[in-house]
């Protein structure tokens, strides 16, 4: 099946739409200058790459985006930029965002005051923008025909992931169509944390230069349109190139560190041309992650290198940010997009900020502007915090291979995990001691849910929530406007992205399986699953962990009250973490792992019941909702009048995450056999979403 | 401050910021060294360091590598702290 890519859209530094950013950087221009989004908080550096003339951006998106964060705003014009060019009427598709910040710049400074000052009232508008599912449900409500949305975090590779996942979901039929895409927006916060790593520049960065000091910060957004490319071709859409080749995983090696060795790197790199069926010697474009930090480009370069082997001579190097900056979460999908223009229009964009490049790097880096040549598949790479590593190999229509895709993996459950404070005071103290709450508990549940021999296969870990670390993000942000950017904490940093705790997770238990964060108010933990569920089942993962974690939090209980969902409002916010452990059911069994239940199909409905119609015999339904939530939205289906488990709350007291608890109580009914199959729901952004189960 | 003093409290600083439960002040060894072997801390903790000792101690190590010959050991970080503070 090939994944056809039918539409692109960017909102950059360089310019508003795709082709229009791409001459700019074709012609070698850097949207370097002075930060003028919020006053330099006295960093070392006080360069940035913004994107102009937001505000004319809101404007032309009428009365409703007064209310848009900025990151709201870039998404949804990158987003409508690429469904207009996919043209494809009034088709469904899913939808996949890549993020880290959301709208952290719109919600920073009002956490932190609130944080100081137990007085002051939450806004009655304008935090709703902070949790890093926002921008996802934002772009559900605004854009015409969002059948299932998912919201990703895995730190820097969060772009890149998304077109990942979405082009999985693609490939193995699982949908026909999906929007996929990356944003981020500039944020005090952010901007003071990599100033506090020391790995912010106070010049323009050097991508691979033997003078690098540092990466640039930018923003930005940018979505790609995936088709199955015989639907695509029946419809007579013009396909740009092909997404032909993703992998993703994590290296388990340290929280900003690169690893030297690079092996997980290089196993991504060449796991996405595996699944391209391409070897270096049909690549021609290598647009790399290069910030220009000393340690990211050094490993890249000697990542690159091995993988490119004889063809290191030939194939042009470049990386983008020398112009755009480092964007985050939307750089992944930026230079996926930039890559497949490189293919469309025949040129290898340029390497700016490259003078004298490293003398230890054995590449062949594209100079100041875009050189003409014929590419024909480009691979680009992606490398964030916790080790998070993504590749991705564009080609142009045809150059790549087709490939059958197996058939879909049966998928099982063998383990169950929760959090205790057993699980949490028994953790290594010195591995764990920069870990947040967030993080304990998923740790707790992780190695309840995890073999006592060492792991076989490269595990996965998936973790769904409604917020991040909410007072992290707070005590950051108080500690930089009360004593100044030099004083914020350096190790704080890297576990306020919305990834941190499942990147801490992934580096104490060895996980290098893809590893990520999936964010939605209420269902974030369903929404793990399901994206955990689609993995196994593409053959994409063996073994994932996944569920939910949320910890328990004053503040987010005190801002948030008035924006939870009546359910949640009347029960205080409890904490925990629960995990399953999903593996394909083949690999169970060559591992001699006993399956407890065996996981049919996620749905999510954003009304009325799930779309499966038969009730199997010894069916029951497992919530945590109230009665008359449940009745409304399973009624008319098969699924009303069977009979219903009101499962309680865990331990550690109802949250949002603890529809993974409900999951495992579902399972455990099963492996007891007190029924032969299961319906686990859970009712959030987006509606109903429902895991079905069975006995294996 | 005699020299004893200033090593004994950053020891404590350091047990105490970076959150090493397991490890009393007075067992760390003076001329032991702190990163990679030893202790065994890495580039996040030593960021992290610089910041409490110029907030609380008010004076700012070096930065980048510069920094490394200063954290090679308690010993050699009171050293230089205390000629900060004298003004060298």
């Amino acid at each position: 099946m090939r994944v056809a890519i039918t539409g692109v859209g960017v909102v950059s530094p360089l310019g508003t739409g795709a082709r229009a950013t791409m001459r700019r950087l074709v012609a070698g221009a850097r949207a370097m200058a002075p930060l003028s989004l919020f006053e330099p908080p006295g960093t070392r550096s006080t360069l940035a790459c913004e994107v102009r003339d937001v505000e004319a951006l809101r404007a032309a998106l009428g009365p409703r985006a007064r209310a848009f964060s900025r990151a709201d705003v870039l998404a949804l014009v990158a987003a409508r930029e690429a469904l207009e060019e996919a043209r494809l009427g009034a088709g469904t598709f899913a939808l996949v965002v890549g993020g880290t910040a959301g709208g952290l710049f719109e919600t920073e400074l009002t956490l932190a005051a609130m944080l100081r000052d137990e007085t002051l009232a939450p806004p009655r508008e304008g935090l709703e923008a902070h949790p890093p599912g926002a921008v996802a449900a934002r772009l559900r409500e605004e854009l015409r025909g969002v059948r299932d949305a998912r919201a990703v975090s895995c730190a820097c590779a969060s772009g890149a992931t998304a077109l990942a996942l979405a082009a999985s979901l693609v490939a193995s039929g699982r949908v026909e169509r999906a929007l996929a895409g990356g944003v981020d927006a500039l944020a005090r916060l952010t901007y003071a944390g990599f100033d506090a790593l020391g790995v912010s520049a106070r010049e323009p960065c050097r991508p691979f230069d033997a003078a690098r000091a540092g990466l640039t910060l930018g923003e930005g957004a940018a979505f790609v349109v995936l088709e199955a490319e015989p639907s695509a071709r029946a419809r007579g859409a013009k396909v740009l190139a092909e997404l032909a080749g993703w992998a993703a995983g994590a290296e388990a090696h340290h929280p900003t560190q690169p690893d030297r060795e690079g092996s997980v790197a290089l196993d991504v790199v060449r796991s996405a041309l595996a699944r391209a069926k391409l070897g270096a010697d049909a690549l021609d474009y290598v647009n790399a992650h290069g910030t220009g930090t000393t340690l990211n480009d050094a490993s890249e370069a000697s990542v690159l290198a091995r993988a490119l082997g004889a063809e290191a001579a030939r194939v042009r190097v470049s990386s983008s940010k020398g112009q755009l900056g480092h964007s985050l979460g939307a750089a992944g999908a930026v230079e996926a997009v930039i890559s497949v223009l490189a293919i469309e229009a025949g040129v290898a964009p340029p390497s700016v900020g490259l003078e004298t490049p490293d003398p230890a790097f054995a590449l062949r880096f594209v100079g100041p502007v875009g050189e003409p040549a014929p590419i024909r598949a480009a691979l680009s790479t992606s490398f964030g915090f916790g080790g998070m590593a993504a590749a991705l190999v564009l080609a142009e229509p045809g150059w790549a291979p087709d490939r059958e895709e197996p058939a879909p993996r049966r998928c099982v459950v063998t383990a169950v995990g929760g959090s205790s404070p057993e699980g949490v005071a028994s953790l290594d103290a010195t591995a764990t001691r920069r870990f947040d709450r967030a993080s304990r508990l998923l740790a707790s549940a992780a190695s309840a849910a995890l073999p006592a021999a060492p792991l076989a296969s490269r595990t996965g870990l998936v973790a769904g929530a409604t917020f991040g670390d909410v007072d992290g993000s707070a005590a950051f942000v108080s500690r930089l406007v009360d004593k100044g950017a030099r004083l914020v904490s350096p190790a704080a940093f890297p576990n306020l992205v919305p990834s941190g705790a499942v990147g801490n997770v992934s580096i104490l238990d060895g996980l290098r399986g893809p590893v990520l964060a999936v964010h939605e108010r209420g269902t974030g933990a369903e929404a793990a699953i399901a994206t955990a569920f689609e993995l196994v089942r593409a053959g994409e993962v063996e073994v994932v962990l996944a569920g939910g974690v949320e910890p328990a939090s004053a503040l987010v209980a005190r801002a948030f009250a008035p924006w939870r969902d009546a359910p949640a409002r009347d029960e205080p916010r409890g904490e925990g973490a629960t995990l399953l452990r999903l593996v394909d059911e083949a690999g169970a069994r060559r591992a001699g792992e006993r399956a407890l239940a065996r996981v049919v199909d996620v749905a999510a409905a954003a009304q009325g019941p799930p779309p499966w119609p038969d009730v199997p015999p010894r069916a029951a339904v497992f919530a945590a909702l109230a009665p008359d939530d449940l009745d409304r939205w399973l009624a008319g289906s098969a699924w009303a009048d069977a009979p219903r488990t009101r499962v309680a709350p865990p331990r550690g007291g109802a949250h949002d995450a603890a529809g993974a608890w409900v999951l495992a109580a579902a399972v455990a009914a099963i492996a007891s056999g007190e029924c032969a199959s299961a319906l686990a729901v859970g009712l959030g952004d987006g509606g109903l979403r429902a895991t079905w189960i069975e006995a294996p | 401050m005699t020299d004893h003093d200033l090593r004994r409290e950053l020891k404590a600083l350091i047990v105490r910021e970076l959150g090493l439960e397991g490890t009393t002040p007075d067992a760390i060894v003076d001329d032991a060294p702190l990163f990679g072997e030893g202790l065994g801390l890495d580039s996040l903790d030593a960021l992290e360091l610089a910041v409490a000792i110029e907030e609380q101690l008010g004076v700012r190590l070096p930065e980048g590598d510069a920094v490394r010959p200063v954290f090679a050991s308690i010993a050699a970080l009171a050293d230089w702290v205390a000629a900060a503070r004298a003004g060298r």
